[in-house]
């Protein structure tokens, strides 16, 4: 029987790391798994679905800085506008841009349109907001609005 | 029984390569074990394979990539922008440290003349045909 134990054992060693894997996964990578539609005839019988919009938010002193990984893609390809209290990020990767021709073996990228929403930790001044676009890696910076500056209450 | 068939064989070698996936090991160290793998699409034509690894972030000089009998290895690293620190962030979904991945290639593959680009966090990577392997036509010769 001491076989049996030991393959009890094994299995339970393995969904318990296989356990604890997906849920270090699923925490990491949910909200950056995007849907991409197809934007173009060839895009629908091409490439992934479901791509990784991987995206980092962080705070400074003037304002929020928004790094999301999308490459492959132009900075024409991009629509940026914030809506309230939140960021919108639309873009398009065109597959017939870059598809080549002959036989794929593998098709892991995914292609179209997607579009990725993230709630803003601070009011910020919309008409200030810059973007640039390097090494596939889109940087928004969105300055702090004026309401939401400390302001220095003078004593009389 | 034999021995690679065994059950525990089996079920050690899914338990070996989830902990490969998963475990956060420090940069630089393991060469399979690396933080993340680019996702890939590879075409074929006449006249060459082309590889296109999704690389964002990755500084060209950063990126390795080599071919040895017949197998191509992709490695390199991200480095993370020291500015920031780590409390500032409000959301945090971005993989740093090392990448790798490696392929098979058919012995069509010519190792002698492969060329890569980096454009746009996008990694072209040809690998041309050996001449033998191209299609040739042959023309018949004889009498009409």
């Amino acid at each position: 029987m001491a076989t049996f134990d030991k393959l009890g054992e094994t299995v339970r060693e393995s969904w318990d790391t296989l356990a604890e894997g997906w849920q270090d996964l699923w925490n990491k990578a949910r909200n950056a798994i995007t849907r991409f539609t197809p934007a173009s005839e060839s895009d629908q019988t091409f490439g992934n679905r479901w791509g990784l919009l991987s995206a980092e938010l962080h705070e400074t002193r003037d304002g929020v800085t928004v790094e999301i990984e999308a490459p492959g893609l132009g900075k024409d390809d991009f629509t940026i506008f914030v809506s309230g209290q939140t960021l919108v990020v639309r873009g398009t990767r065109q597959a017939s841009s870059e598809r080549k021709e002959g036989h794929y073996h593998i098709t892991e990228r995914a292609y179209g349109r997607f579009e990725r929403t993230f709630p803003l930790p601070i009011e910020v001044d919309e008409a200030r907001t810059s973007a640039s676009y390097r090494r596939g890696v889109l940087r928004i910076e969105l300055p702090k609005s004026e309401k939401a500056q400390p302001r220095i209450v003078s004593v009389n | 029984m034999n021995y690679r068939v065994s059950p525990f064989n089996a079920l050690n070698q899914i338990k070996r390569e989830l902990n490969r996936f998963f475990d956060d090991r420090p940069p630089g160290q393991y060469t399979e074990g690396a933080n993340w793998s680019p996702q890939v699409d590879i075409s074929e034509t006449e006249q060459s394979f082309v590889v296109t690894a999704d690389m964002p972030g990755v500084k060209p000089e950063n990126m390795e990539i080599s071919l040895h009998q017949g197998v191509l290895t992709i490695r390199g690293e991200r480095n993370t922008d020291n500015e920031v620190t780590e409390s500032n962030f409000t959301r945090r979904e971005r993989i740093r440290g090392t990448f790798y991945r490696q392929f098979n290639l058919p012995e069509t593959a010519d190792e002698e003349t492969v060329s890569a680009k980096s454009n746009n966090g996008v990694l072209e990577i040809t690998i041309p045909k050996a001449q033998k392997a191209k299609p040739i036509s042959i023309t018949v010769e004889g009498e009409d």
